[in-house]
């Protein structure tokens, strides 16, 4: 397994607006986590989730809270896989809210490096 | 696995060879030895041999039923001593999946009032699991399966614990990993097993023929295309004083343990096959694992985002299995294929289901972006340079056409 220097690493916990057009800020659906981003990738089979994910996680700022939906059952197995190869956490998961697929909210780690050293 | 790109090359080995001719010459750029491999020259000429010779029903007492029983007599010697069986021990069966099937019904048969568990590792061939899920009879509770680590080794602790509960009427787990090559530990899985009473099937398909075989087992079981044999003929080798009981409504052939009439042709091709490749093996094998070694160092280092799986020295010869991050399995298989490789991929967009690899979920691997590599004897040192050469441009342009790549 290859290191890469994690570009999703940067401390910043500020929830932004203004995210880019496939992503969308906030968290209007009752029943979901805190999140700063939401990616709704139900309908998209692996890789895409997966690279949505880290399209999101690449962005600048990075956000913190990324709050990942997808139906397809390799997400179940790929976004911890990809948590650990990014060093980022899976911090919850559950059932999407409405209809099939699961929600999975991927966050920096905890506790959070003090000074963007991954 | 077995979820090959379209067309498996096939053929490659020429007609003309004799038992004891040189080591078949695999198909260029054939590289999933681990679904199947052509047949072996030496196994071509016995199956031409032998429907000649051996065409007669071996259960008569006339003639060419004699020798058609002396054939299959000869094979079943043969196998059994590679197997370190005893011949009244191996029985051959139609194929690889029918052995499972026996095996593990049978032992759950022959312990009907001891115990009705069945207890496998969660990374078993799919015949092992639909075999233990079946003999469960709907009651998902008893078909019992054990984690693995993240090299795909089995959880023996785990293990422990569902035997030290009861009530299992065998341990299934395989002598070494099919998708990922991990050495199974077998010896201490036999130890825990022995320890309980409880029978052991041993899934050996991908090790027969490749690699050194367990010697603790209850029930063994192995595919004859696996190692240069023809299709339609498995083994099926159970222990003499187990408790099997034969499944299958009459049971009059192969010491009572298989139904239907056998294929001496067929069965005495595969033995001729396995002795020409066990002939070469410890030095074949080894040629085959510093590839791997190579194969393991270069894909690390030369492609991106990589995660090379399963144990780097306690493994199959002849097995290795990466993931790349963001690729679509199906795409990286064209683009291989197109240049000539035939691998395989756990990958479930390389499934006909949608789920991926049950072996790389219960590893926690990476699931897409997946090749299996697995090099058939008289692997050519420069068809996996070729691959090696190819592979890093392969993956970037199957992440640039996804817009993933620098991500």
């Amino acid at each position: 397994m290859t290191d890469r220097s994690d570009p999703g690493s940067v401390p910043v916990p500020e929830p932004g607006p203004g995210s880019e057009s496939e992503e969308r800020a906030g968290s209007a659906d009752p029943g979901l986590p805190q999140h700063d981003v939401l990616l709704d990738e139900r309908g998209r089979l692996c890789p895409l989730p997966v690279i949505a994910l880290g399209r999101a996680a690449a962005a600048v700022p990075s956000p913190a809270r990324i709050l990942l939906l997808a139906d397809d059952p390799a997400a179940e197995t790929d976004v911890p896989a990809w948590c650990s190869l990014r060093g980022r956490t899976l911090a919850w998961t559950g059932p999407a809210p409405d209809g099939p697929g699961r929600a999975y909210l991927v966050t920096h780690p905890v506790p959070p490096p003090a000074h963007g050293r991954s | 696995m077995a979820q090959v790109s379209d067309d498996v090359p096939r053929g490659g080995a020429d007609a003309s060879g004799v038992p004891g001719a040189p080591s078949a010459d695999p198909p260029p750029g054939y590289l999933d030895a681990a679904s199947s491999l052509p047949l072996h020259p030496a196994g071509r000429a016995a199956l031409l041999a032998a429907l000649d010779l051996g065409w007669a029903d071996p259960a008569r007492r006339y003639h060419d039923a004699r020798r058609a029983r002396q054939l299959l007599d000869a094979a079943r010697e043969s196998v059994a001593a590679t197997l370190g069986a005893r011949p009244d021990e191996v029985s051959f069966t139609g194929s690889g999946t029918q052995a499972v099937q026996l095996g593990v019904a049978g032992l759950v048969r022959g312990r009907q009032r001891l115990g009705s568990r069945v207890v496998s590792s969660a990374v078993e061939h799919s015949s092992v699991l639909h075999a233990s899920r079946h003999a469960a009879a709907g009651d998902e509770a008893r078909a019992v399966t054990v984690g693995v680590d993240r090299l795909g080794r089995v959880d023996l602790a785990e293990l422990a614990t569902v035997l030290d509960a009861g009530d299992v009427a065998l341990v299934a787990v395989q002598s070494a990993n099919h998708e990922v090559g991990t050495r199974q530990p077998v010896a201490a899985v036999a130890d825990l097993a022995e320890g309980h009473g409880v029978p052991l099937l041993v899934d050996a398909a991908q090790s027969v023929g490749r690699d050194d075989l367990p010697s603790r087992w209850s029930v063994l079981t192995a595919s004859a295309h696996k190692w240069g044999g023809p299709a339609g003929v498995g083994v099926l080798a159970v222990r003499t004083g187990v408790r099997w009981r034969s499944p299958s409504p009459n049971g009059a052939l192969e010491h009572g343990r298989v139904p239907g009439y056998v294929d001496v042709a067929s069965v005495v091709a595969a033995a001729a096959a396995l002795e020409a490749v066990e002939r070469d093996r410890v030095v074949e094998s080894a040629r085959l694992s510093a590839l791997v070694d190579r194969i393991r160092e270069r894909v690390a280092a030369t492609v991106p985002d990589v995660a090379v799986l399963g144990d780097p020295v306690d493994r199959l010869p002849h097995v290795v299995t990466f993931s790349c991050l963001y690729v679509e399995g199906e795409a990286l298989l064209g683009d291989l294929d197109r240049e000539g490789f035939a691998v395989s991929s756990g990958s479930s967009c390389v499934a006909d289901a949608l789920t991926p690899s049950h072996v790389l979920a219960a590893m926690g691997a990476l699931t897409h972006g997946n090749v299996r590599v697995s090099l058939p004897p008289g692997a050519r040192e420069t068809d996996v340079e070729r691959f090696l050469a190819v592979l890093p441009g392969i993956v970037a342009r199957v992440r640039a056409a996804a817009g993933a790549e620098g991500l």
